[in-house]
């Protein structure tokens, strides 16, 4: 049980892929304006992360283990995140559609998201058991959308404020991931 | 050679399972843009003045096409487009 929670920590705060692996930058920065559809964007990754890395664990333990392939990690992980993504936006093109627009080319770049090929890898890499990819699934998808939450509200606090010119933008939001980056630093060795 | 062909079948089998469901999904999730919505578009005057009670001659199509408005509801279109409309609501 208090593996179960030390693992769920360490992805949502003292291994937080976006300020510990620096994973998932693009659609950080790009999803980040508005906390709304930050909130959108991390349910949706956080979905596609939980199905993708059940499926993925099943496959690697029951099929690629047992026929002796795993160089078709790779190929075959990269698939079922594939179709995992599109599946969730033909659901949101049809019952959100307001989401939909607002996520415009972000949401089918899910799929190369490098938090959901991260997590599936890692899930391997570390010999989880199924309870616990799952749980280290959802960590990692609660901690994306935290780092999103976050930086949503302080760029909403920004836009306000009067901003130097060259550092308007992305420029400043690439400064404050760093600057979020040290504060979570602060966590690293809470969990052995 | 082994090997070979069991890791072609294994992704054939994955892509065909994939495929199998997204297909269901696209049917499931498919989007119906209503033909009698862009017709009924068509006809009005297009000048959304909003005098029908709906912000837009969009919104009153969709309305009509719900129930929600009259036929003769659109004021700058009058007698004739009502009865366009109804032509179109009839067919």
């Amino acid at each position: 049980m208090l593996n179960l929670f030390a693992i769920f920590f360490a992805a949502v705060v003292t291994e937080n892929f976006v300020f510990y692996r620096f994973l998932g930058l693009c659609p950080f920065l790009a999803m980040s304006n508005k906390t709304r559809t930050a909130v959108g964007m991390g349910i949706a990754v956080t979905f596609v992360l939980i199905v993708s890395n059940s499926i993925t664990w099943l496959l690697q333990y029951f099929v690629l283990d047992k026929f002796g392939l795993p160089f078709l990690q790779y190929a075959s992980f990269i698939l079922v995140i594939a179709s995992l993504v599109q599946f969730i936006e033909m659901y949101m093109h049809k019952y959100q559609a307001a989401l939909y627009k607002a996520f415009g080319i972000y949401l089918p770049l899910i799929t190369t998201n490098c938090v959901v090929l991260g997590l599936v890898l890692l899930t391997i890499l570390k010999g989880y058991n199924f309870l616990e990819a799952l749980i280290f699934a959802i960590g990692t998808g609660a901690g994306y959308t935290l780092a999103l939450v976050i930086m949503s509200g302080i760029r909403e606090r920004l836009d306000l404020a009067d901003v130097p010119e060259a550092l308007k933008g992305v420029p400043l939001a690439l400064i404050i991931t760093g600057l979020l980056a040290l504060a979570f630093g602060g966590f690293v060795g809470m969990i052995k | 050679m082994n090997r070979i062909l069991a890791a072609a079948l294994v992704m054939a089998i994955l892509s065909f399972i994939f495929a199998l469901i997204l297909a269901w999904a696209s049917k499931k999730f498919k989007i119906v843009e209503s033909s009698k919505l862009v017709e009924i578009v068509k006809v009005l005057p297009k000048q959304n003045c909003g005098k029908c009670g709906f912000p837009n001659c969009g919104a009153f199509a969709k309305a009509i096409i719900e129930g929600k408005a009259k036929y003769g509801d659109c004021v700058v279109g009058g007698e004739e487009v009502a009865e366009k409309i109804k032509e179109i609501m009839d067919m």
